[in-house]
């Protein structure tokens, strides 16, 4: 049985820093010439956004375990919404925090019953808010 | 770049390599080996082949609008996930503009972007906010 006990349960949080070499791994991994010049080659890739989930002090299955939700039943990430306030630059170290929202009870026919958690992160630099992500996971029960 | 409401951006498109799950394995920190072994896939019942993590298919996403708007600053991305892409896929992203605004001396530029691939459609559907 879900733990829908942890609205406004608030993560550990964590911190991450991009460097060149993470990012130059995004753009090669995506497709992009990593020797073609930008317009500002200390910004980086807008999907820092969603990097960021691993610096929510928990590993996803940590979470998942919290939940006690067993991930062999499929987790699946429904949505992401996310607000750029400002740009990500390399070198600079960046705060994560978050928390789950709500829960969402629903039926489908492709997969029966199933929760959605929503939860949010906000991502700061220096106190600064760069980014706010909102995610909604669908959990099949 | 043709700035009217309805008008269709170029379209982007990438060859999903092995590699690139490895390296997005390595970028989140994911040991999940539904990106890496294709036993773990057919063991879940989602066919023979890995599956690509969902920031990546996010970032082509992305990718799209900067191939587009080179300049722009993106303000505001929703992102629906419908389905999954595989290794060796073919991801396409098209889409058009749903709306143009001026915000002091700037264009607010409002697109409806898909993500689809040679089998299937609709499986990344966004909406952006970005300033030109």
């Amino acid at each position: 049985m879900l733990n829908k006990d942890l609205i406004n349960h608030k993560f550990p949080g964590g911190t991450f820093t991009i460097d060149e070499e993470i990012n130059n791994l995004i753009k090669l991994s995506t497709g992009l010439d990593i020797n073609k010049k930008t317009l500002n080659e200390d910004i980086a890739h807008p999907i820092f956004s969603m990097v960021a989930l691993n610096s929510i002090g928990y590993t996803l299955e940590e979470l998942f375990n919290l939940l006690n939700y067993d991930v062999r039943k499929g987790p699946m990430l429904g949505e992401c919404e996310f607000n750029l306030l400002d740009n990500f630059n390399l070198d600079r170290n960046y705060k994560v925090n978050g928390y789950i929202e709500s829960f969402e009870s629903k039926v489908s026919k492709k997969i029966g019953n199933f929760d959605i958690m929503n939860f949010k992160l906000e991502i700061t630099f220096k106190n600064m808010i760069v980014s706010k992500i909102n995610y909604k996971w669908i959990l099949p029960i | 770049m043709n700035l009217k409401i309805g008008h269709r951006i170029n379209q982007w498109s990438h060859h999903v390599r092995q590699e690139d799950l490895n390296s997005w394995s390595k970028i989140l920190n994911d040991p999940n080996p539904i990106h890496f072994d294709a036993n773990a896939v057919k063991k879940i019942g989602q066919g023979d082949k890995c599956i690509n993590q969902g920031p990546a298919n996010i970032a082509y996403i992305i990718n799209t609008i900067f191939y587009n708007f080179p300049k722009c600053k993106i303000l505001k991305i929703k992102n629906r996930l419908n389905g999954n892409v595989f290794v060796n896929d073919l991801v396409t992203v098209s889409g058009k503009i749903t709306n143009i605004s001026n915000k002091n001396e700037s264009i607010i530029i409002k697109l409806l972007l898909n993500l689809s691939t040679q089998d299937n459609n609709s499986l990344v559907v966004s909406e952006v906010e970005l300033i030109e």
